[in-house]
């Protein structure tokens, strides 16, 4: 079953993704430089991340600690699932084509993806 | 409330507002700049104002358009003239119809134009347009209540600490009272929601610095009431929802709104400050659209050729000019109170005459010497029983409007009864006698005539008609029954079992030509739908 994240809730699994287990206090610290967020705002969004399965509290420590269920490569297919959908009609196609065109894409991005290519086709 | 009241109002205030929304929208993309923005929220309102109130002023000049032939004198003048031109432009249809040789689709449109002439279908129409108006909106309330919840569900907690003193000191700075703001997530983009009691909603992923211009915005919003004329936007679609301009209109001043609230927020901002604003709406714009037309919250959120009109307008040197400002909203005031002007001045009405609802039916103006009978209820119920009716089961509403049309005859006056969208009339004398009936539900129009007729060759059957009609006459105008000599069945029609025929008075005069004509049905029941004295037409 996937599970939707979103936007705010992304960060803290960005947070949670490079480094876990951690607490609240933790996330927290991390988090108040680049989003003023407080520890108030820190526990509504782990309660609910909590209740929709994308984190997980281990509570046998004093201070309770939270590690992510999703992994990030799982969250990103789900988000580029659903970009490709709302922006691209679900045609790949066309962002590669957007890509290319916009000249976003360098040589050596090109070359990984010809040789991702490749080798699904094989 | 008469359908005709309703159908005054909804023709008059779409009229006026259509053509205001027509100078409006050219209006608003030439003079933008030079009349400033609030100017043009101002003129919208104008314009919502006369969609919405139904008033009506008097206007010494409306009675010249008012249509000669025009019956019904609760129908004002200009509702009027589209009343008469929608009937003949469907009289018209149905006589090319006529001659294509496509009699049932002849019946059709004359049965329709019968009906929107005599009030029949305005009332069918009245009721369509009242399930219009509950559908929209129960639809808006449908959107509110989801679009609600889910802000609901969404929220994170209110603003405190630095951020709130932050806020408190806009508000202050800005003459506004405060209203809760509330962190939500996931959210399209900051909006003040809300009617009686609003509050903002801050996406909890507004960045830090960007978090004073979006509440600035919002706390303007609330300086400029917007979350009120989202009201007015809401109450407009719902009763006009048949009209595309106002729609249009919607969607348009809700831009405007926006745009008058950047003025508000940029106002006292340097260059540098507003550069930083405009990026702000570019990062919103980013993310998602504003909310729909439907919902009541504002927006912050434009995308497309409005953004970039948007940006170009906040960044630009705005220097209004106030002699513009100000002669644009005293000339739309003046428009304003004009469009309201549309009813006749005083007792110059052309049929000159006695307009009565409900119970309240007089047919003798006060000037006239003869009298009508005098218990009114009990001859209409006589006349109507002979006629095969039942009085007590069709006369819900009645009203009654003289007539000059047929001026040999003095002020006539007509009586319409109105049974379940299907109307009757009768037309009286002065005197009262009666010179015309007619069920203007007419199936016998579309009945086939029939080629070997039932009753024409039963010379008996002829006779008790014959007696039966004369009887008729004999009661509701006795000066008419002693000028006809015989009577003569002109044709009979069938369909769905029903029969009918068509007889007619042969006077003693012939040269006068035919004098009296009757539509009956015979089958399944005696039934005159249709009489009229025809020399006095």
């Amino acid at each position: 079953m996937s599970v939707q994240v979103t936007e705010a809730e992304w960060k803290i699994m960005e947070c949670l993704w490079d480094h876990a287990p951690q607490t609240m206090g933790e996330i927290t610290a991390t988090l108040e430089p680049t989003t003023g967020w407080t520890r108030q705002t820190v526990i509504t969004l782990l309660k609910r991340m909590t209740e929709k399965g994308a984190v997980s509290m281990d509570d046998s420590a004093r201070a309770k600690k939270y590690v992510p269920l999703i992994t990030r490569e799982e969250a990103s297919a789900e988000e580029t699932h659903k970009f490709l959908n709302h922006v691209f009609k679900g045609k790949a196609s066309l962002l590669v084509n957007h890509l290319v065109d916009s000249g976003d894409l360098s040589e050596d991005d090109l070359r990984e993806i010809l040789n991702i290519m490749r080798k699904e086709k094989k | 409330m008469r359908s005709a009241t309703i159908f005054n109002f909804l023709i008059e205030a779409n009229i006026m507002a259509s053509i205001a929304i027509l100078l409006m929208i050219p209006l608003r993309k030439l003079l933008r700049k030079q009349m400033g923005n609030t100017a043009i929220c101002f003129g919208w309102l104008l314009i919502a104002l006369r969609l919405l109130i139904p008033l009506t002023l008097p206007n010494p000049l409306i009675h010249e358009i008012r249509p000669a032939y025009l019956d019904d004198t609760a129908i004002r003048p200009i509702a009027g003239q589209i009343k008469v031109r929608l009937v003949d432009a469907i009289g018209d249809l149905g006589r090319v119809f006529w001659q294509a040789g496509n009699r049932q689709a002849y019946s059709d449109m004359q049965k329709v134009a019968v009906g929107v002439d005599y009030n029949g279908h305005p009332a069918v129409l009245a009721w369509i347009w009242l399930g219009g108006c509950v559908l929209i909106l129960l639809w808006f309330i449908y959107k509110n209540v989801k679009f609600r919840k889910t802000l609901r569900n969404n929220r994170i907690e209110e603003i405190s600490g630095e951020l709130k003193d932050l806020y408190l000191q806009l508000c202050k700075e800005r003459k506004v009272k405060p209203v809760s703001v509330y962190f939500t997530d996931p959210v399209p983009g900051a909006c003040l929601v809300g009617v009686f009691k609003p509050y903002i909603v801050l996406p909890l992923i507004t960045a830090p610095q960007d978090v004073k211009n979006v509440l600035t915005h919002e706390v303007c919003h609330l300086k400029n009431k917007d979350h009120l004329w989202g009201v007015l936007r809401l109450f407009c679609c719902a009763i006009h929802w048949f009209n595309p301009l106002v729609w249009i209109a919607a969607s348009m001043s809700r831009t405007d709104s926006e745009l008058r609230c950047d003025d508000r927020v940029t106002g006292p901002m340097n260059e540098s400050e507003r550069k930083e604003y405009a990026n702000v709406l570019v990062l919103a714009a980013a993310r998602k659209s504003m909310p729909g037309l439907g919902v009541m919250a504002t927006g912050m959120t434009m995308t497309g050729k409005r953004l970039k009109n948007r940006l170009l307008t906040v960044l630009a040197d705005r220097q209004t000019k106030r002699w513009l400002t100000i002669s644009f909203a005293v000339l739309a005031s003046l428009c304003l109170i004009a469009a309201f002007c549309t009813s006749e001045w005083g007792q110059s009405i052309r049929q000159s005459v006695s307009f009565a609802e409900s119970e309240a039916v007089h047919l003798v103006p006060e000037h006239q010497d003869r009298q009508m009978p005098e218990d009114l209820r009990e001859w209409e119920k006589e006349l109507w029983t002979l006629a095969g009716y039942d009085y007590e089961e069709m006369a819900p509403y009645r009203s009654t409007a003289a007539l000059q049309q047929w001026e040999d005859a003095g002020t006539l006056t007509r009586v319409f009864y109105d049974h379940d969208g299907i109307n009757r009339y009768c037309t009286f004398a002065e005197d009262g006698t009666l010179l015309e009936l007619q069920d203007v539900d007419v199936p016998w129009l579309s009945g086939d005539l029939l080629d070997n007729r039932k009753y024409s060759r039963d010379e008996r059957a002829r006779q008790e008609i014959s007696d039966r009609l004369i009887a008729f006459l004999d009661t509701v105008n006795p000066g008419m029954s002693q000028t006809i000599d015989h009577m003569e069945i002109d044709w009979e029609s069938a369909q769905d079992g029903e029969i009918w025929m068509q007889v007619n008075g042969i006077p003693k005069d012939q040269e006068q030509g035919e004098a009296i004509s009757f539509v009956v049905r015979i089958e399944p029941d005696w039934q005159i739908q249709y009489f009229a004295c025809i020399s006095n037409g």
